[in-house]
């Protein structure tokens, strides 16, 4: 339970867990919301790609909820904290996303 | 409050990237989860963007066939929702950097273009809507 208890008084790990949280959130809305529009064209991608959705977000919850214990034991240790590759993760997904809209937008 | 420097980072550090985290000294804690936060705002901007430039082409879509100016407007949001990705990672890993060597922090030109970008296509949506109907 260490890691649980807070490193300083302005919660920056939790703020950041949290920040991560409504990321995670609005990749999710927007993917549906994606799945959903997919829907009158072919049932069969709408669903495929709400189940991706799904599936991606319960990866990132997966790897931020890591990154939340790992930071905070780091904080607590006196190690020092930070990491690129969920980040470089996150950014991959969304321009993933970008490519996808790009070519609802350019074929709809 | 226990915010004191961390101390040095040990030999076995796997930190990735290394271009980053091979430079300069450990800063705060407190602002490498700013700097992540900030990234992360950056993530949900481009989504904003994408939502609003499928959304745009999505309604459209219900009264006709997509026009050319519907789709130039849609792509021009999609691609502020690219660049905004993009930016987002590359502002990540140089505010990063900075903060370890003890540079200031870089600026950026992608903010006076999305700037830009966000006010022409709110003129236009507003002739639009004042003249609809």
């Amino acid at each position: 339970m260490r890691e649980h208890a807070p490193w300083d008084a302005g919660l920056q790990n939790e703020r950041t867990g949290l920040a991560w949280q409504r990321t995670m959130l609005s990749g999710l809305a927007c993917s549906l919301l994606v799945a959903r529009l997919l829907a009158p064209r072919s049932l069969t991608l709408a669903v495929l790609t709400g189940l991706v959705a799904l599936l991606g977000t319960a990866v990132l919850g997966t790897v931020s909820l890591r990154r939340f214990r790992v930071t905070g034991a780091a904080l607590h240790g006196g190690r020092p904290v930070g990491d690129g590759r969920a980040p470089l993760l996150i950014a991959a997904l969304v321009i993933l996303t970008a490519a996808g809209a790009l070519a609802y937008v350019l074929i709809a | 409050m226990s915010g004191a420097p961390t101390s040095k980072p040990p030999a076995e550090d796997r930190r990735w990237p290394r271009h980053v985290y091979g430079v300069g000294t450990e800063p705060d804690p407190r602002f490498t989860f700013a700097n992540e936060r900030t990234f992360l705002a950056w993530i949900r901007t481009a989504l904003g963007f994408l939502a609003a430039g499928v959304a745009v082409a999505a309604v459209a879509r219900y009264s006709a066939q997509l026009s050319v100016e519907v789709r130039l407007a849609s792509a021009v949001l999609v691609g502020c929702g690219l660049a905004c990705g993009l930016s987002a990672w590359v502002r990540w890993v140089r505010n990063e950097r900075a903060m370890r060597r003890g540079d200031p922090l870089p600026s950026s030109p992608v903010l006076l273009v999305l700037t830009g970008v966000v006010v022409a296509v709110a003129l236009v949506a507003l002739v639009v809507v004042s003249f609809a109907g």
